[in-house]
């Protein structure tokens, strides 16, 4: 049945639908630079029809729901890559210190602080008699020393940074954790009703793929639309609860370093890309190589220069180690030696113009150390540089090809979720004019009732 | 594809940063000129160019020693050259003064210059040089040849000094005093003095006690005015001068009626006969020593010119008729006997010996360990070896006993260089003209010595100069190749620079364009 009423009531419904549709135009155009956010659309259709004895008469638009624009299949992707990339980022970060501490090729880095030490050597052996020249011999070797103190110390300091990096990180992944489970919760909440939660939607893929930068996740959502959100096999989100990471000092590898364990049972979880993942791997293979083959090449150094210089003889006595130490960390002078030069010896047998332990000792540099080690201490260590060189390099441009594809793929969901202005205007024109009409209709149905009221009065 | 705001914002932000790093990694190529400033720029590279540093700077090591050991060489090699030449002086007094001609004030006299000798050697073997005695061994800080209870001892060692020149190369820079002790150490015989005289085959190089003839011209004149110029610097051989002369005077015009041959009774001079009994007269030309050296200048007494003497030495050419005592002796068998060993030397078998070489080859080449050489003097031969051994007759023969060399040997040396200076002097002192022949040998054997160390010293000394000249190249060529890994081609990089720029430059238009875009301006 038509009634003018009935036409003041599809009125509404259509000035109504144009209003969603420029709210949510007017929304769009306000988050056209929030990170995160989907386009929204208001969705339409034709309200229900009434069946009259002449057919189907139409009543009109219903706006049914705002819906957003989704791309489910990137957002998992972006996901994905995001972890791979995170990995590479905390690796090549770490990687471009440990070039730093390297230094080289410099004037000032540990090549040129062993080339040094065997030229003071080489200047005594032509001048055994000389005491100036032991002066010059002690002198270079305590660079020598203060060189790899620095830069044992430097990769320590590494070392520890990347565990506060690991202690931040986890911090940080449980704080997403706690939103996400909220977030969970208000979801669920909200769309019990029917209605969909774009905007926390939006929130809630936002921080998941942070957190996927951290840690690579396995994200599942159930159908009443929370997440579960699952790491290295462990679900550390169900529906609105989180079960958190934390730190424990384990001891791996002869370090004591921090391990990744669940809160709840001290287990360890097993951590896969992402950040955390990159840091527990450059530290476990690069960083400790790096140390290790310092403290090898110092060891090395120990070990030959005393074999050598414990058979010398000096006019002040005889047998004295020239270095002590084991490592990087605690190679020094021995003591006798640092406090009295003289006792730097060029001799087997003590006599004063004799030069033959002082060319030994110059020898070393250009002898390799083994047979299973087929390298002179200068060539192990530029092994050691171009190790690191070719490792940093390498996590580099995995880094800059992670983005690339990241960027991508982030390109390609931004073309079906982000917001166009031009698009947004054209709408806003679109719904204006449509609202117009609409204001346009309403006022001939107003004109319409006045008519019928005039001829009521004309009645009475 | 469809366009959203972000991407329209955020793809050219992309675009800038990325011509940005590009420029700015130009940028730091081009004010450091090196391709990298880190191991990840180019690992490879890096490591290469850390390698050649580590080279070069051992190269630079190398220079330094090869430069240092360049000058100790040198030094050394003055200080023995000087040395050799305080011992050639002190050969020459030991020649001088080893005949009996000489008298005990003669001898005397010259014991003062040994002395002088003895001082100076001292001086230049305790050479010091950048504060090391250069001849004490290790004991660089210990004068090396000190007066010790009236003689002078080696306080030294025999170390050896060492420079590295090369990966594991040593060079000696020094030599140590010690090798200038303990010389000789041998046991020897010598035989009876020998004369050598004069034969058409002596070479005209043995004459004058070894020191030859000069070649020259002589002019010879006969009283009737008639003179002929002759030349003999073509003559080897005694024979080949008389030709020459005899030659020459039948060539003159008219021609000079001469006999030239050595004289007969002496055999140890030239006579030069006129057959018509004029009046011979043999001057020099050129202003050349030629006559004089052959003993025939001057003017003859009744058609005959006796020549002054011409005492020739004996040389491994030397027949062996013109020495002797051999040529009034057969030589047949002897037999030589060291400890166990008994060695018989057959002067027939295969062939009779013709030279003294010919004589001295049997001898060894019969029994292995024996030197046969002549004497220092050149007026005898003395055989050595390393032990003692004895020399004997083979059955009734007589040929050891002829020679003089029948007997056992008798021990020479040790000695060492100041002993045997000192024994020189006290044989002076002592008018001991046996003894000075002794300290002859020694002297000799000393020279003998300095030329070996010297050919040693300078054959360091061409290692050491072809060594620097290896290292110089190869100095260049690690450079070349440190600049091939390192450096920057700056051409390239400042035209890459220009291009990063212009795309920078490109970028930022481009975005500004695209921002400025928008339905909104229409509105």
């Amino acid at each position: 049945m038509v009634t003018l009423f009935g036409m003041l009531e599809l009125n509404r419904r259509s000035l109504l639908s144009s209003q969603y549709a420029l709210q949510t135009i007017n929304h769009n155009i306000a988050n056209v630079n929030t990170a995160g956010y989907s386009r929204q659309q208001v969705n339409m259709h034709t309200s229900y029809p009434i069946k009259t004895s002449f057919g189907v008469l139409g009543t009109g638009v219903s706006a049914v729901s705002v819906q957003r624009a989704t791309a489910e299949f990137y957002t998992r992707q972006m996901r994905n890559e995001n972890s791979t990339l995170g990995g590479w980022d905390a690796t090549c970060s770490v990687l471009s210190e440990i070039e730093m501490i390297v230094n080289e090729p410099s004037d000032t880095g540990l090549a040129s602080a062993l080339d040094a030490f065997f030229s003071a050597w080489n200047d005594l052996a032509s001048d055994p008699e000389s005491s100036a020249l032991r002066v010059g011999v002690v002198e270079s070797a305590k660079t020598l020393c203060e060189t790899m103190h620095e830069m044992d110390h430097s990769l320590q300091k590494t070392g520890d940074n990347i565990e506060s990096q690991i202690k931040y990180n986890v911090d940080q992944f449980n704080k997403l954790l706690t939103m996400i489970s909220e977030l969970n919760g208000k979801i669920v909440a909200t769309e019990s009703s029917g209605v969909s939660a774009s905007d926390l939607r939006d929130e809630r893929d936002r921080l998941i793929l942070e957190a996927s930068r951290i840690a690579r996740i396995d994200v599942k959502e159930d159908r009443y639309g929370a997440v579960d959100v699952f790491l290295g096999g462990t679900n550390v989100v169900h529906r609105s609860e989180a079960r958190y990471l934390d730190t424990s000092l384990e001891s791996l590898s002869g370090n004591n370093w921090v391990e990744v364990v669940a809160e709840n049972n001290g287990e360890t979880i097993r951590v896969e890309d992402g950040e955390l993942a990159g840091l527990l791997e450059v530290r476990a293979e690069n960083l400790d190589q790096v140390r290790n083959s310092l403290d090898n090449i110092a060891s090395i150094l120990i070990a030959k220069v005393n074999e050598i210089h414990s058979r010398g003889m000096t006019s002040q006595g005889s047998g004295f180690d020239f270095f002590v130490g084991e490592g990087a960390g605690d190679i020094s002078i021995s003591l006798p030696i640092e406090q009295n030069a003289d006792l730097v010896a060029t001799s087997y047998d003590g006599t004063i113009g004799d030069n033959t332990l002082a060319n030994d000792i110059c020898t070393l540099s250009e002898t390799i150390i083994s047979e299973d080690e087929p390298l002179t201490i200068n060539g192990l260590y530029e092994s050691l540089v171009a190790e690191v060189g070719i490792y940093s390099r390498n996590a580099r441009n995995m880094m800059s090809n992670q983005t690339l594809i990241l960027d991508n793929i982030e390109l390609r969901k931004e073309s079906i979720t982000g917001v166009n202005l031009d698009e947004e205007l054209i709408q806003l024109t679109k719904f204006e004019q449509s609202y117009e009409a609409a204001a346009r209709v309403l006022k001939t149905v107003e004109e319409l009732t006045d008519t019928i009221l005039d001829l009521v009065q004309g009645i009475y | 594809m469809r366009i959203s705001f972000r991407m329209i914002s955020r793809q050219p932000l992309k675009a800038i940063f990325e011509n940005l790093e590009r420029l700015t990694d130009l940028q730091a190529k081009a004010s450091t000129m090196k391709k990298y400033s880190k191991p990840s720029d180019d690992p490879q590279a890096v490591m290469k160019s850390m390698g050649f540093n580590t080279l070069l700077k051992q190269n630079e090591m190398y220079r330094t020693n090869v430069g240092n050991a360049s000058v100790y060489l040198k030094m050394v090699d003055s200080t023995l050259i000087s040395v050799k030449e305080q011992l050639d002086s002190a050969k020459r007094i030991a020649l001088e003064q080893r005949n009996d001609v000489s008298s005990a004030e003669m001898r005397r006299a010259a014991s003062i210059e040994v002395q002088g000798i003895i001082s100076a050697v001292q001086d230049l073997m305790n050479t010091k040089f950048h504060g090391k005695y250069l001849f004490a061994g290790h004991e660089t800080q210990t004068v090396p040849f000190q007066e010790m209870s009236g003689a002078i001892r080696y306080m030294g060692d025999d170390g050896l000094i060492q420079f590295r020149v090369g990966a594991a190369r040593l060079i000696d820079v020094t030599v140590p005093g010690s090798r200038f002790e303990s010389l000789g150490g041998s046991h020897s015989i010598d035989s009876f003095t020998m004369i050598t005289s004069l034969s058409s085959a002596t070479r005209l190089e043995t004459l004058n006690e070894g020191l030859g003839v000069s070649p020259g011209r002589i002019r010879l004149e006969v009283d009737s005015g008639v003179f002929v110029d002759i030349d003999l610097s073509g003559a080897e051989t005694i024979e080949d001068m008389v030709d020459m002369i005899n030659n020459g005077a039948r060539g003159a015009v008219p021609p000079i009626n001469i006999i030239t041959g050595i004289n007969p009774s002496s055999r140890n001079s030239i006579v030069i006969q006129h057959m018509g009994s004029g009046e011979i007269t043999v001057s020099e030309l050129d202003g050349g020593t030629t006559g004089e050296d052959l003993g025939i200048i001057g003017t003859s007494v009744s058609g005959i010119l006796r020549g002054a003497p011409l005492d020739p030495i004996m040389t491994l050419d030397t027949r062996i008729t013109d020495v002797q005592p051999i040529n009034r002796t057969i030589l047949q068998q002897i037999r030589v006997v060291m400890g166990e060993d008994s060695h018989e030397v057959d002067f027939f078998s295969p062939a009779y010996p013709v030279t003294v070489g010919d004589m001295l080859s049997r001898i060894m080449d019969s029994v292995p360990g024996l030197e046969a050489e002549i004497n220092a003097s050149n007026d005898g031969i003395v055989f050595t070896a390393d032990t003692s051994f004895s020399i004997e007759e083979v059955g009734a023969g007589t040929t050891a006993a002829d020679l003089g060399i029948l007997g056992a040997s008798e021990p020479y040396g040790p000695f060492s260089l100041f002993a045997a200076l000192e024994t020189l002097e006290q044989a002076l002192i002592q008018n001991d003209g046996d003894a000075i022949g002794r300290s002859l040998a020694e002297m000799e054997e000393l020279i003998n010595l300095m030329l070996e160390v010297e050919a040693e010293i300078g054959a360091r000394g061409e290692q050491v100069d072809i060594l620097d000249i290896r290292l110089q190249d190869s100095d260049t060529r690690l450079q070349e190749n440190l600049s091939l890994v390192e450096d920057i081609d700056i051409t390239e990089v400042l035209t890459e620079l220009s291009e990063a720029q212009l795309a920078y430059e490109a970028a930022l238009q481009t975005a500004s364009t695209l921002y400025n875009l928008s339905l909104l301006k229409y509105y």
